[in-house]
């Protein structure tokens, strides 16, 4: 316990706006939703490990065999088979690893290129920030699903375009958060001064800007981490998303959808695991947002 | 006033071709049609006199500027599976994602605001820790788990609810409701902060000084005005809408646009997903464009800054 406070309490110094006693840390952190994360983050990149059984292995004659506790279950299969026989369990661990890629793709991305716009569009202001702003604002009105999902006919589905489609969406919101940052910033004497001791503008929005608005990128990311897991989880239901036979909780959730009356968990236990680790991260981004910057509580 | 229309009207046109471009562009990527369409032992004659049919030997521009025309006729050619017009395919489904869309926002209405309220009046007390909880948890499962949860226990379990098709005030219930849980979260918690924001303000106080009842506080003064960045935020939500909406109504096989978009994914069906996506970025576009008139109608200062 001590050495991961110890982390944490480093981590607010580090930032410096945090300025509460460590056991007001310790008691009001979200524990379970971080040990979820956790756990999901570990399935992901142990998957391969860890697995009891191949998460593509068919067995037909196990086939849609209920969860431990149900008629019939068996601790073989702890959250039963599919219509395939394929074990529930293994293929949730290894769905993890499509999710967090692709979040963490995602997020990545829309960040850079956000960041980068909204430093751009607030530092030069007049018609580069019109025409910035006017992209964001038809951006965070369009129907993006619908986008991605002409993306998927049209171009195939694959890792690379659901990332490039999702961080596509994500981006306008970095770039309007930041802009508004840069546009109160750039007013402040010691951007003034780097400009008198004849910074050049990209070296004033690389070295003296964006140091200033990591803060609010940090926070903005852990927040979009749950909506980058829902969209996924969202294209591959529709099959839209990474294909089979690449395992993914949406996806899952699909496959067990006609068989709801009769094999629930095929559904429900997928279901199950992207709503709990989207919790999960939205509760550590909320907490995370409130103690390094209270004043984003908007967003 | 006239000018600020104009100008509005004209970003929203704007953007629309914009739409326009991104769709035929992707179009261009679908492969050639000439393969789609004619069968494989076809004569090059036969090829000729298709590319010819379909102006596929003219420059891009040209091909760009009809499929333009096309669509504003209301042209949007043949679905390849059906071999319907289109259009006729898309208005037959538009009247219930509608019907969906709005039950959904009522929904939202009755039950999403009245709970943010709730919840900023009786801060921190236990009411409000649910209230926050239940929004953080509507905001957290994805729409298509909640349908398939909500089919279990109301059509399977308990069987009062049909799960699937439509028709009936019933087939209408679970899927507007799997949709307004998880639009309404964001809202209950946008109008809490909203109200905290608008209850700690210094008219407020004066109405509070002048013995107004804190019923009267609360309902005449603050949530009108807690409302401005509420309908901002809904405007800006039709994205999530419109996902929303489809994944819904897949999980209850409703037959709206979102679902016509699915089996267009499904089938590979390019002419029906192009129609449904134009279609429904004009209606956001066209909604966009009226949230901010009436704005500018109801609330002088944003007249001026628009």
């Amino acid at each position: 316990m001590q050495s991961s406070t110890r982390g944490f309490v480093a981590v607010s110094e580090f930032f410096g706006k945090v300025r509460i006693g460590l056991g007001a840390v310790w008691r009001s952190f979200p524990i379970l939703p971080l040990l979820i994360v956790l756990l999901a983050v570990a399935a992901a990149l142990l998957a391969d490990f860890i697995v009891p059984h191949g998460p593509d292995a068919l067995n037909l004659e196990h086939a849609r065999q209920g969860w431990v506790f149900s008629e019939g279950g068996s601790w073989t299969f702890p959250l039963g088979t599919d219509s395939l026989g394929r074990d529930i369990l293994s293929r949730i661990i290894k769905g993890a690893q499509v999710s967090m890629a692709v979040a963490a793709g995602t997020v990545l991305l829309a960040a850079s290129i956000g960041t980068t716009l909204g430093t751009i569009a607030g530092y030069f202001g007049g018609w580069v920030d019109t025409v910035i702003m006017r992209l964001v604002d038809g951006w965070l009105a369009f129907p993006a699903i619908l986008i991605a999902l002409v993306f998927a006919v049209t171009v195939g589905p694959s890792v690379t375009v659901v990332v490039s489609v999702m961080a596509l969406i994500l981006w306008a919101r970095y770039a309007r958060l930041i802009r508004g940052e840069v546009l109160s910033l750039k007013e402040r004497d010691f951007i003034a001064l780097a400009r008198v001791a004849g910074g050049s503008p990209l070296r004033i929005m690389a070295s003296h800007l964006l140091p200033n608005v990591l803060n609010s990128v940090i926070v903005l990311s852990t927040l979009q981490v749950g909506w980058a897991i829902t969209v996924e989880a969202t294209l591959s239901f529709l099959g839209a998303g990474v294909p089979p036979p690449t395992p993914t909780w949406g996806g899952m959730v699909a496959e067990g959808r006609d068989l709801i009356r009769s094999a629930w968990w095929i559904s429900v236990f997928p279901g199950a695991a992207i709503g709990l680790v989207v919790l999960s991260f939205n509760l550590i981004g909320d907490r995370i947002r409130d103690l390094l910057d209270p004043k984003l509580r908007a967003l | 006033m006239t000018r600020v229309i104009a100008s509005r009207a004209l970003q929203a046109l704007v953007t629309l071709l914009g739409v326009s471009v991104v769709v035929f562009a992707l179009s261009q990527s679908t492969g050639n049609p000439v393969d789609v369409l004619l069968p494989v032992e076809a004569t090059p004659e036969q090829r000729m006199q298709l590319i010819d049919e379909l102006g596929l030997d003219e420059p891009l521009v040209v091909q760009y500027l009809t499929f333009l025309g096309n669509v504003v006729q209301g042209d949007f050619g043949k679905s390849i599976r059906t071999k319907l017009p289109v259009l006729e395919l898309v208005v037959d489904r538009l009247g219930n994602s509608v019907l969906l869309v709005s039950t959904s926002l009522l929904f939202m209405l009755v039950f999403s605001l009245p709970l943010g309220v709730l919840a900023a009046v009786k801060r921190d007390t236990i009411v409000d820790r649910i209230a926050m909880g239940l929004a953080v948890l509507g905001q957290s499962l994805p729409p298509f788990f909640t349908g398939v949860l909500a089919i279990i226990v109301f059509s399977v379990i308990w069987q009062v609810l049909p799960a699937q098709g439509s028709g009936t005030w019933q087939h209408l219930l679970l899927p507007a409701a799997t949709m307004g849980l998880f639009t309404g979260a964001g809202i209950t918690r946008l109008m809490r902060s909203a109200m905290l924001e608008v209850l700690d303000s210094e008219y407020a106080k004066l109405a509070r000084i002048k013995g107004a009842s804190e019923m009267r506080v609360v309902w005449g003064h603050a949530f009108r005005n807690a409302l401005i960045p509420v309908v901002t935020f809904v405007v800006l939500m039709y994205g999530v809408l419109v996902a929303a909406a489809v994944t819904t109504e897949v999980v209850f096989a409703w037959p709206g646009l979102g679902r016509l978009a699915f089996e267009a994914v499904l089938w590979r069906d390019f002419p029906v997903l192009q129609a449904v996506v134009i279609l429904w970025a004009a209606l956001i576009v066209v909604a966009n464009l009226l949230v901010d008139l009436s704005y500018a109608v109801i609330d002088p200062r944003i007249r001026r800054s628009v």
